[in-house]
C-alpha cells in the first residue's frame, strides 16, 4: 500500500503543468449534476492561477467527470460575482481571507449552482489521486445522516 | 475537509473578514469550522517530501491525505513563491 501512494505521488508531482491558460476548463463535462451529490470547493486566490490549473489537470487525470459539482472560489479579486466557465462555477470575491471559500458558501448558500447537501473543501495547492473519485461518490455515506457532521484529518487540509 | 450543509448555517458570517496567510495560520480557520459541527476524524496526513511542485524554484512540503485521496503542497511558513518573492511570514 505504501508503495502505491508513494508512486502515485511521484506521478502526480511529475505532471504538474506550468501553464496558466484556463480556456480548456470550458470543455470539461457536466456529469450527473444530481442535487444529492456533494460539491467540491477549491479555495483559491487571484495570484494562484498556476496551482489552480494544476489542481484541475489532476482532477481530470484521475477520471473525475462531475464538473457541474465544482465550485472555484477566487479571493482577492476586484469584483464580487459568481459566474460560469463552461460547467464550472467560479465565485470571484473581493474578500481576501485565505480561506475565502468558507464565507462564500454562506454568502451564496441558496444559489442554485452553489447549494448542496455536502461539500468537500480543499485548497488550490491540492492535487488529486485516483481514490478521490470513489471518495466523492461515497461522501454522503461517510458523513452519515446528520448534516452537521464534519469529516476532517487531525491536521489542516 | 468535508461537511454537511448545516455547518454553513452554523458558522454564518464568522469568516467574513480579510486575513493574511499568517493570520490564517494563527487562527487555524479549519479548527474554528470544527467548532460548528460534529467532527469525525479521519486518517492523518503523511509527509511525502519536499519538491518544487510548481517550478517556481522553491520547494513545498508535499503531504498525502489518504482518506480523501488528495495531496497538498505547502509552502512551509512562507508566502509569495507564486509572485517570485517568497518570505517568511513568521517574522512579519
Amino acid at each position: 500500500m505504501a508503495f502505491r501512494w508513494r508512486w502515485g505521488c511521484v506521478l502526480l508531482v511529475g505532471m504538474v503543468w506550468a501553464d496558466s491558460d484556463i480556456s480548456w476548463w470550458a470543455t470539461l463535462p457536466c456529469g450527473n449534476n444530481l442535487p444529492t451529490q456533494p460539491r467540491i470547493v477549491i479555495n483559491s486566490h487571484v495570484h494562484y492561477k498556476r496551482p489552480l490549473n494544476s489542481a484541475l489537470h489532476s482532477l481530470v487525470s484521475v477520471g473525475f467527470r462531475d464538473f457541474c459539482r465544482l465550485l472555484i472560489v477566487v479571493g482577492g479579486k476586484r469584483e464580487e460575482a459568481p459566474s460560469k466557465l463552461g460547467n464550472i462555477t467560479v465565485a470571484a470575491r473581493a474578500l481576501n481571507a485565505h480561506d475565502t471559500g468558507f464565507d462564500t458558501l454562506h454568502l451564496y448558500r441558496t444559489h442554485p449552482d452553489i447549494a448542496a447537501p455536502y461539500y468537500i473543501y480543499v485548497h488550490d495547492t491540492c492535487l488529486f489521486q485516483p481514490s478521490f473519485v470513489p471518495f466523492f461518490s461515497k461522501l454522503p455515506e461517510l458523513l452519515g445522516s446528520s448534516s452537521r457532521t464534519i469529516l476532517s484529518p487531525r491536521t489542516h487540509l | 475537509m468535508a461537511f454537511g450543509k448545516d455547518v454553513i448555517d452554523a458558522y454564518g458570517t464568522t469568516f467574513r473578514r480579510n486575513l493574511t496567510k499568517k493570520g490564517a495560520w494563527l487562527v487555524e480557520m479549519d479548527e474554528i469550522v470544527k467548532a460548528f459541527g460534529v467532527v469525525k476524524t479521519t486518517q492523518n496526513r503523511r509527509e511525502i517530501g519536499d519538491f518544487d511542485v510548481y517550478h517556481t524554484g522553491f520547494k513545498r512540503k508535499v503531504f498525502y491525505y489518504p482518506s480523501f485521496g488528495v495531496y497538498k503542497n505547502i509552502l512551509w511558513f512562507r508566502t509569495g513563491d507564486m509572485e517570485g518573492v517568497p518570505q517568511s511570514y513568521l517574522d512579519r
